[in-house]
């Protein structure tokens, strides 16, 4: 002990007491400007739902943020699609270390792009749902959901089908396929059920469409202002107003031909210099915490077994999945967006 | 030495001009390159694919459609402006038609959306009349749009045109007791004959080339023009190549159809429009009220749905409303609008100097009024297109769209403002030009005290419109804009689009103001000329 105070004497003998306050209180600001900088920053770009103050970005970046030591900083475009045609477009000079909100029909398109790097993850430590089948070496899973027609229980009688529903003389809202990752949900939906007649399809949809949107949230404002009948989201829309709204008015007309899936995902970008940082985020995204805050606020399925959720996502129905491999999505993209374009405009 | 002196200061000015035409058109040489194919080939075989001869043939008609409804609405109220002595608040009826034509087109698109959006106040009415059957969205509302844009331009004209025919000639009519149909077609059509068709055909382009509108009140893919599907091809689809055979086609269509119409004749609408008393023969009691009738009900059309942003805007409360959003936006519009705006000015008024100065004509300054002019004829989206795709694979455009956004802007101003600051400094030269050289004024107090005084209002106008044009760009902005730097229509577009519609009703409403601003600059100085 005393050996310890006899060091200290000796260190700070011939010290100018006055000096030093002098340089640290210059050095103060300099020490505060490194430490923030040092304090690693994570970029991630996503879609501005999923940032929004009722999206589940905030909250994920607070829980985040106590475990990381780091920043953690959103930039968000409109919604998934336009989130590719951003990195695209940046290529080498993007800031983006990790992009959250591609889905899996856009996996493919964003791989042979060359915009995102392998994550470098035990998979199976991950625990995603079996039903996801997941071997992606570059993306990981952080949601799913089924594309369904969602109506007001007050108002309509639910059809059974699409079929039925093409059939009726119902008034539907849906987004369009080129910006919005539902509506791109759709053209995928009816090429699983139609096929070659597709098309045939697309010109009876016209007839009931009300209005093509950019994005979902135009859509479901109309659709909760009454404007139409039906208008195209997730089976798990309904859990939103029962937790939230307190309400079981609106529901998920469920379809005997099966709905298309959406997997939504997330990955490193390519040209990240913070690699264990943007693992950690994806680990982080799959943690059973993470999977809670985003299946109440993104109001969508979990990727993740057996997490907890509140007693309405027990009452949502359970869709049978249809569709196709993210390869054949890729290839055939554009060919199907060019048949509902041509289906569609009169 | 003053030889000396004025030999290099013109061979430093010529280099200066040099500079500025190669930029002037340098910049649609590139976009004109790039559509040609230089990096991207052009889609050539859209040619095949029936979508595309569907919305080349829906942009035709909704142009041909807006610019005859406009027109034939313009013609009963102009005729009646100008033969109905007793018609109330006259001149501001006129000078609120030059804010309508000049407004930009979100503030409208917004008024509309209030008025007859899904939930709009005359939507129930609208309802009842049309059987439940009533949208806005397709192309009802692009129509509604397009007449109350342009509507206002053919009233200007007409009235203007009506009123150029002198007393004589209607005491003539009256001593030979023509009938009133004779009158029309001895008076009166002589008159409008020569001004219809290049009208007509101002507007038709106007449509054609029309952006904002089509895309929020499009309502989808079923009512999309060309310039709606060139925008789309490259931000929803990423595909150039077929953005750039749109182009092509719009730039083909858009740029003949100029060509074609300024042969047909000039409009002149900017001309304040005359409050003098001439002598007008007596028109029956029908078409007296009929007039009336329809004056009140254009004036309603041309009003309420500006009116009605002011109380949507404040229905919520000011509490709720992102004032942050719209004071960024706006800092951001009037940096691009001033910047554009300014240069416009500027390098309108070096060129219209250059090109008026009788002494010193060379080559180069006959290509200036090409250079200030040919973009008239290439749509804004069409140059955009080409810039962007040109300079892709060279630049990073998230980095460098703001100077995009302020030279476009100024290309699209700088015509304009050409167009109107040439006559002003052509009499000056013309006039006092030697007068004042004899005086052997240093070059700044020249400027400064015996040329600007003279140009001032010119170039008030001038500034003032192309302040209006440049605030209110909405196609610009969505090529190269980037959502750090939203601007006020851009703005508009996306509080509207996700139904805020009180703050949508705000923004519109700041923004009017801020175009207000400049058109009182504008109407104050033209007033005192007449």
């Amino acid at each position: 002990m005393d050996k310890v105070i006899l060091i200290m004497k000796q260190h700070f003998s011939g010290f100018n007491f006055a000096k030093f306050k002098w340089s640290s209180l210059l050095l103060l600001p300099l020490l505060l400007v490194f430490g923030s900088l040092s304090a690693a920053t994570l970029n991630v770009y996503t879609y501005s739902s999923f940032t929004s103050d009722w999206g589940p970005g905030p909250k994920l970046k607070k829980v985040f943020e106590e475990q990381c030591a780091c920043q953690l900083n959103y930039i968000s475009s409109d919604d998934g699609v336009s989130l590719l045609n951003r990195l695209r477009l940046e290529g080498k000079n993007t800031q983006a270390d990790v992009v959250v909100g591609l889905d899996d029909a856009l996996m493919t398109e964003a791989r042979s792009l060359g915009l995102v790097q392998p994550h470098n993850l035990a998979l199976a430590d991950l625990k995603l749902k079996s039903e996801l089948n997941w071997q992606a070496a570059d993306f990981v899973p952080f949601d799913l959901g089924y594309f369904a027609f969602v109506y007001d229980t007050e108002k309509t009688q639910p059809v059974v089908s699409m079929a039925e529903l093409l059939k009726s003389d119902a008034r539907i809202i849906y987004q369009d396929p080129r910006t919005s990752t539902p509506g791109q949900g759709l053209l995928i939906w009816m090429q699983a059920i139609y096929g070659d007649k597709a098309d045939l399809a697309w010109q009876k949809m016209r007839q009931r469409t009300v209005t093509v949107t950019k994005g979902w949230s135009e859509a479901y404002n109309l659709f909760l202002q009454g404007e139409a009948d039906y208008v195209l989201s997730y089976s798990s829309s309904p859990a939103y107003h029962l937790i939230a709204e307190k309400s079981d008015r609106y529901a998920a007309a469920l379809f005997s031909e099966g709905h298309a899936r959406q997997v939504e995902v997330a990955a490193l970008v390519y040209s990240s210099k913070q690699l264990e940082l943007g693992k950690q985020f994806l680990t982080f995204l799959l943690s059973e915490e993470a999977q809670k805050i985003i299946a109440v606020n993104n109001w969508m399925l979990p990727a993740r077994e057996g997490v907890e959720l509140p007693k309405a996502f027990s009452q949502l129905i359970q869709p049978k999945a249809i569709g196709f491999t993210p390869e054949e999505i890729h290839q055939n993209r554009q060919a199907w967006i060019r048949q509902w374009r041509s289906a569609v405009s009169r | 030495m003053l030889k000396s002196l004025s030999f290099k200061n013109l061979s430093c000015s010529n280099l200066a001009l040099g500079l500025l035409l190669t930029l002037l058109l340098g910049s649609s040489g590139l976009a004109l390159l790039a559509l040609t194919g230089w990096q991207t080939a052009p889609e050539v075989q859209l040619w095949q694919d029936l979508w595309f001869w569907r919305v080349l043939k829906f942009t035709l008609w909704q142009a041909l459609l807006s610019s005859f409804i406009s027109v034939l609405l313009a013609l009963p109220l102009a005729r009646a402006l100008v033969m109905d002595a007793r018609l109330p608040a006259k001149a501001a009826f006129l000078r609120w038609c030059l804010l309508c034509f000049v407004m930009p087109s979100l503030i409208l698109i917004t008024g509309l959306v209030v008025m007859f959006g899904f939930s709009g106040w005359l939507t129930p009415f609208l309802n009842l009349v049309f059987g439940d059957g009533w949208s806005l969205y397709g192309l009802t509302g692009i129509l509604l749009a397009h007449v109350f844009l342009n509507l206002p331009l053919a009233i200007r004209v007409l009235t203007s045109q009506w009123d150029s025919i002198p007393s004589s000639v209607w005491k003539m009519a009256a001593q030979l007791h023509l009938t009133g149909w004779q009158r029309f077609l001895l008076v009166e059509w002589p008159a409008l004959r020569s001004v219809l068709p290049a009208l007509l055909g101002f507007i038709f382009l106007l449509c054609f080339n029309s952006f904002a509108v089509v895309l929020a009140l499009g309502g989808g893919p079923a009512a999309t023009t060309l310039e709606v599907a060139i925008f789309q091809a490259l931000k929803y689809n990423f595909n150039p190549s077929e953005a750039l055979f749109l182009a092509v086609t719009q730039l083909l269509v858009a740029g003949s159809c100029f060509w074609l119409f300024s042969r047909w004749g000039k409009l002149e609408w900017l001309a304040p429009a005359s409050a003098g008393q001439t002598w007008r023969p007596q028109t029956n009691r029908l078409t007296l009220w009929l007039g009336r009738f329809f004056y009140l009900f254009i004036a309603l059309y041309l009003t309420l749905p500006v009116l009605g942003l002011l109380p949507t805007a404040v229905s919520k409360g000011l509490a709720g409303l992102p004032w942050l959003k719209l004071f960024k936006a706006s800092g951001w519009s009037l940096l691009f609008a001033l910047t554009a705006s300014l240069l416009a000015v500027f390098m309108a008024l070096q060129l219209s100097w250059v090109s008026s100065n009788q002494q010193q004509k060379n080559g180069l300054t006959r290509l200036v009024p090409v250079a200030a002019l040919h973009h008239l004829i290439i749509p804004g989206m069409v140059l955009s297109v080409g810039l962007y795709i040109f300079f892709m694979p060279l630049i990073n455009w998230m980095d460098w769209g703001w100077l995009a956004i302020i030279w476009l802007n100024t290309l699209i101003a700088l015509p304009f403002a050409f167009s109107q600051l040439k006559p002003a400094v052509f009499s000056y030269q013309a006039n006092y030009q030697r007068l004042a050289a004899s005086l052997g004024l240093p070059f700044g107090v020249y400027w400064w005290r015996v040329v600007l005084p003279y140009l001032k209002p010119a170039l008030q106008r001038v500034a003032a419109i192309s302040l209006v044009l440049t605030l209110g760009d909405f196609a610009i902005f969505g090529i190269f804009g980037q959502p750090e730097y939203t601007t006020l229509p851009w703005l508009i577009y996306e509080l509207a689009g996700s139904y805020q519609l009180a703050a949508a009703a705000l923004a519109s409403l700041w923004l009017l103001g801020l175009a207000f601003i400049g058109l009182i600059l504008l109407e104050r100085k033209s007033d005192v000329k007449c």
